[in-house]
């Protein structure tokens, strides 16, 4: 079970492509550019960086018991500058900014700020130090104005000493997202707010601190295409004013589009940090997995088959309405939209989570009635849902219980489970899937994101449906994972599975679909094929652009 | 010991009757009783007291339970006072914290009579109930005949205690002990204490424990009949009924048969005749300007197999359903 | 942290730390064990550990149905009242003569009211959505409430026959401890080897992922309500037939006594967490600590202070336990 040993990191980075622009030490980078103090122009003159450093990292190791999660990592920041951290889940990445943004105080190593070094040892000292970390939606309080959030522990007084003034709170939200350049309501409830709207909260919290050095862990997780590209206008607006910015992702796409630098963690160690101009994706990957990487978007086009999943007219009020599409036998149908088209609705109607009101679903042909989730499954369609966590695991059971859970009406007699068929079926499972587990006992959460998925998809495969609806297969999940799921639903397919694939990601719906159904306010408003859909053309389809206009 | 005036009821009503002091009034007077807790099967009786003496008087009563809690108390009473009521007959449900009860009936000036419970300050009228004191020296009483009767030289018991730390129960432990010291009995006997919460169950499995230990006590004794009766389940099932003498705090009816059925020796009787009915007698009097002592003490009586039958009576009137 | 696997040295941490959050419970009441029986030579004796069986019979059942409840992330606060209203309704028809009609009442009568009050419990909390503590509270008061009303005072002078289930014995054995260990054993086969098993750990561990599996998710809350409905009734049968009484105050504060048990036993109340065997432990804690303490005389208010700092230790330690996994 056990990975094979990965090429021991190189502490100059210089394993895998050699360039010399890699055998800079950080020392080296940060030394200069203090002593110097010059704007020089990396990056192919795309930017004028201004290359002072803000915050210099040295050694910097942190352990959980016997595991080494960051191992003696050096990193510059330099004001003005998006450096990117990439690596795959479990590198180190977010401990590493955690540790920088005073989370983890029991760390070795030092950590100096405009050359001055600090030992960070909680969030709040770290904060008034200007280091600002945007968390996950998660972390604001929903019963509270956009404009509390923001302002939350630092509430500013009105004209009565000790007493909030709500209006300032909001008046000065409504000057940064001006500044911004971002259209929120500073007087909502959070809980009002669409997720895309929380992270741009999220955001202007992070920012109205002022801070020297801004961290983004996995931003545009819940972004769509559009707003991933606001974020990025925002990020440059505040590069442009000399922030010094930390950009964790998973995207690849994201790093080349918007980080100056780039940095690869492996294991808790730095594998290589260039200029962005340096990478390509391939060796990106390359850097971040220790090896060659096959195809991330297997794709193995085969004659469709009959009709397996037919819907007619599907409509749930105020959700979705006349919706009426089919999905063939090894077929893969990508469906895409922004957030709040209505495609994960859809979704939960086509398997009872949430019944539609009108219209037929069909399978292979016979009406269904699906009511319920557990009257999907009976009919032959499984989900794997769209966010893991919430609506996909168990987390506290094991790697086979959460795997058997739908399938249980079929390995039981009597009411009792037979163990050994059970045990058989989630073992086989688990190989073909290549999940990475202890054992079939271990607790799922235990699992990395990417094996939690698996063992997801794994569920929904058990019950031998003949209609799989994915929804977001791949969210925050690394890259080696990503293209293991990827290759499983292409060999579903060609088994003669019927796909219906929702993705917020366009390379994977490129990469990945025979059909794409575009889903805006509701309604499908187009379906292009495998050879005509382009990442603008979907985007535009998506947005209710004119198609002429992409 | 006590230098108090103890008084019967029936002995000062009738004093009352002949010397014809009662003026006929135009209006029947509304008394207000305040219970402390009816899912108490004594103070559900002292209801029944108190409800058979309104109809045999004639007067209106209208009633309220603070189940236990003295906030929940308060409120009955201050609505009883809007209703108008011209007495309050008032069980405290807290030594202490039921003083506010009582506060907001005199604001009203409305006469309060307290029985059963007394709580702590405030102005009342009288006080209808027991001496707890008494109810343990009645124990020592039971244990004292029992030293002459089996004439070893030192007798072994359990001491069932109720609730660690409660008024009542402090007062009967209090009241034993010293009984049996100013007996000169004090150190003839060793006691074995556990707290059983006054709760059948409790008294069961402490018993059941304790006797598995060691089987040679020579008594039991208990703050409550209720723990006495979980005692003598055990001492029944561990076939030692006679061997080990056992004797009781209420009265209840139930500990009345054991008497007679000879699983227990004893009980101390608390009359809830006299004291819920006291309270009502109390209310009626001093509407009718009576001037009453600040304390009519009900005694409490030891029940042996020798007087059960005089008790009987008594329990089957107010110990219905 | 990583998605590289555990080695071998850090498996067999894994494998400790599981071992001792699993079964640490164990060893805490072979320690307890241990130290009455150095104390008091009459603890160790197998007349004293039936009777601490027999004294965690009641309890110990209720548990049972308990940790159902709380695996599914709920609880069940109205159990102590519930009994009462069963044992009364029981005695009821135990003080009659002993007809067959009144025998079969006396004996079924307190399940059948189990399975109706846990039934009421159940339609509430699964298909009206109302948070199980707020109903069961309000439960917990109602059925005292209609208990109180219905009968005050206590129904003895039950009939014979009665007094074999609470105080028969087969062999040494008494019955309770026979039901005891029948029941124990029965849940955990079920919650372990049955499908309904599985549904009420994943319903507990994560109700949307659960509901999305195809797990009929408001039947599974309803059937633990009415399973620790049952629990009670049958607590109650043994609880009246140990005491040969009926009482409208029985079984205050019995919700807590169960809840510790379960929650010593390392159920958690967040649910997906909880076994059968770990709660009858963590019974028999409770009941050997009772046992012993009576035992060595020592005071009540010291044995609620050392009862209440057992019952936080156990849990801040199954906290560390399964922290130091992460």
């Amino acid at each position: 079970m056990k990975r094979l040993p990965l090429d021991p990191p190189n502490r100059l980075g210089v394993d895998t492509f050699g360039e010399e622009v890699l055998a800079f030490t950080g020392e080296e980078i940060c030394t200069r550019a203090m002593t110097t103090s010059t704007t020089i122009a990396e990056n192919g003159g795309r930017t004028e960086v201004s290359a002072r450093c803000v915050v210099s990292i040295r050694g910097v190791t942190k352990s959980f018991g016997a595991t080494r999660a960051v191992d003696r990592v050096d990193l510059d920041l330099h004001a003005g500058e998006v450096h990117a951290l990439v690596g795959e889940n479990g590198a180190g990445k977010s401990t590493l900014m955690r540790v920088l943004a005073g989370f983890h105080s029991d760390y070795s190593g030092t950590i100096a700020l405009d050359g001055e070094q600090t030992q960070i040892l909680h969030p709040r000292q770290a904060q008034a130090l200007g280091i600002a970390l945007v968390h996950q939606e998660l972390s604001l309080l929903p019963e509270m104005t956009v404009a509390e959030n923001i302002f939350l522990g630092r509430e500013p007084y009105g004209t009565i000493p000790g007493v909030i003034s709500r209006p300032a709170m909001e008046e000065r939200s409504r000057t940064l997202f001006r500044e911004l350049g971002i259209q929120l309501d500073a007087a909502a409830r959070v809980d009002r707010l669409s997720i895309a709207e929380r992270q741009l909260v999220e955001i202007v919290k992070g920012v109205s601190a002022n801070p020297r050095v801004l961290i983004f862990d996995e931003p545009t997780s819940s972004l769509t295409y559009h707003e991933t590209r606001e974020l990025f206008r925002v990020i440059k607006g505040l590069t442009a004013k000399g922030t010094a910015v930390v950009y964790i992702s998973h995207k690849l796409d994201e790093i080349f589009a918007v980080a100056h630098r780039v940095t690869v963690l492996r294991d808790g160690a730095r594998v290589a940090s260039a200029p962005v101009a340096a990478w390509t994706h391939a060796r990106l990957v390359n850097a971040m997995v220790g090896r060659d990487l096959s195809a991330l978007f297997p794709h193995t086009p085969s004659a469709p088959g009959e009709i397996r999943l037919e819907v007619r007219n599907l409509t749930r009020r105020g959700a979705f309405r006349a919706i009426s599409f089919h999905v063939r036998a090894r077929e893969v149908v990508g469906l895409y939209g922004l957030i709040g088209s209505g495609r994960t609705s859809l979704a939960d109607a086509l398997f009872g989570i949430t019944p539609a009101d009108a219209g037929e679903i069909l399978v292979d042909g016979e009406p269904v009635a699906v009511r319920s989730p557990g009257r999907a499954l009976a009919h032959g369609i499984a989900m794997a849902p769209e966010d893991r966590r919430a609506r996909g695991l168990v987390p506290m059971l094991s790697v086979k219980i959460n795997m058997s859970l739908s399938a249980l009406a079929a390995l039981t007699q009597g009411g009792f489970i037979a163990r050994s068929r059970e045990l058989d079926a989630v073992e086989r499972l688990i190989a073909r899937l290549s999940v990475r587990a202890a054992s079939h006992s271990q607790e799922v959460m235990m699992l990395s994101g990417g094996n939690q998925q698996k063992v997801v998809l794994a569920r929904a495969l058990m019950v031998g449906p003949k209609v799989l609806i994915l929804d977001e297969p791949t969210r925050g999940i690394d890259v080696v994972a990503k293209a293991e799921v990827h290759a499983t639903i292409d060999d579903l397919a060609r088994q003669g599975l019927a796909v219906l694939m929702i993705s917020s990601e366009l390379p994977e719906i490129l990469g990945m679909s025979d059909r794409v159904l575009v889903m805006r306010d509701g309604a499908i408003v187009g379906e292009i094929a495998r050879g005509e859909a382009s990442e603008e053309r979907l985007v535009a389809v998506a947005a209710g652009v004119a198609e002429s206009s992409a | 010991m006590q230098k108090k005036l103890i008084v019967s009821m029936t002995v000062l009503a009738g004093a009352l009757l002949a010397g014809g002091t009662v003026q006929a009034q135009e209006k029947k007077p509304t008394i207000g009783i305040s219970y402390q807790n009816l899912a108490f099967p004594y103070v559900a009786a002292l209801q029944k007291a108190a409800q058979n003496t309104c109809s045999a008087l004639k007067v209106q009563c209208i009633e309220a339970d603070a189940v236990n809690d003295t906030d929940k108390e308060l409120k009955n009473v201050e609505s009883m006072l809007a209703k108008n009521i011209d007495c309050l007959a008032f069980e405290a449900a807290s030594l202490k914290a039921s003083r506010a009860s009582i506060d907001a009936a005199a604001r009203k000036k409305v006469p309060v009579v307290q029985f059963n419970g007394k709580a702590e300050g405030g102005t009342y009228v009288t006080f209808v109930g027991s001496e707890q004191p008494d109810s343990g020296a009645q124990l020592a009483v039971f244990l004292a005949d029992l030293y002459k009767k089996l004439g070893k030289p030192t007798l072994k018991g359990i001491y069932l205690r109720g609730v660690a730390g409660q008024v009542t129960d402090i007062a009967r432990n209090d009241g034993m002990k010293n009984g049996l010291k100013s007996a000169n009995l004090l150190d003839k006997f060793s006691f074995t204490e556990q707290f059983a919460d006054y709760d059948r169950g409790k008294g069961q499995s402490v018993t059941e424990s304790l006797l598995t230990k060691d089987k040679n006590y020579d008594f039991i004794v208990a703050n409550n009949d209720d723990m006495i009766l979980g005692a003598v389940q055990v001492v029944r099932q561990f076939k030692l009924t006679g061997k080990i003498h056992m004797a009781g705090v209420d009265g209840l009816p139930e500990a009345l048969d054991a008497i007679k059925k000879g699983e227990l020796d004893a009980t101390v009787f608390q009359d809830p005749e006299g004291q819920g009915g006291g309270g009502v007698w109390g209310c009626y009097l001093a509407l009718h300007g009576v001037k009453l002592p600040k304390d009519i003490l009900i005694p409490f009586k030891l029940v042996t197999k020798d007087n059960v039958d005089d008790f009987v009576a008594i329990a089957k009137r107010v110990y219905v359903k | 942290m990583s998605s590289v696997l555990p080695g071998g040295p850090a498996r067999g941490h894994v494998s400790v730390a599981a071992a001792l959050r699993d079964y640490g419970i164990y060893l805490a009441l072979i320690l307890l064990i241990a130290y009455f029986s150095i104390r008091v030579p009459e603890f160790r004796t197998a007349e004293n550990a039936l009777l601490i069986l027999l004294q965690v019979s009641v309890i110990g059942v209720i548990a049972i149905g308990m940790t159902f409840t709380i695996i599914t992330a709920g609880i069940d606060l109205s159990v102590g009242s519930l009994l009462a209203v069963a044992g009364v309704m029981s005695g009821v028809f135990a003080q009659k003569d002993p007809m067959f009609s009144n025998i079969a009442l006396a004996l079924s009568l307190p399940i059948l009211i189990g399975l109706l009050g846990g039934a009421i419990n159940g339609l509430v909390i699964a298909w009206a959505g109302v948070n199980a503590l707020i109903v069961t509270l309000g439960t917990l008061t109602a059925y005292r409430g209609f208990v109180v009303w219905y009968r005050v005072n206590p129904i003895y002078d039950l009939q014979p026959y009665y007094s074999v289930i609470g105080q028969g014995a087969v062999g040494p054995v008494p019955i309770p401890v026979l039901i005891l260990i029948f029941m124990a054993v029965v849940a955990a086969i079920v919650l372990n080897f049955t499908r309904f098993g599985r549904y009420v750990y994943a319903v507990g561990g994560n109700r949307e992922a659960a509901r999305a599996a195809g797990i009929n998710v408001e039947l599974v809350t309803f059937a633990v309500y009415v399973i620790s409905g049952f629990c009670v009734g049958v607590a109650a049968l043994i609880f009246t037939s140990r005491l040969m009484a009926a009482q409208a105050i029985s079984g205050q504060g019995f919700e807590l006594q169960a809840i510790a048990a379960a929650v010593v036993g390392g159920a958690s109340l967040f649910g997906g967490r909880g076994r059968i065997s770990n709660t009858i432990v963590g019974a028999l804690i409770m009941g050997v600590l009772f046992n012993g303490f009576v035992m060595l005389d020592v005071p009540a208010p010291i044995q609620q202070m050392a009862i209440g700092v057992i019952i936080i230790a156990a849990v801040w330690l199954d906290g560390i336990l399964r922290k130091r996994r992460r």
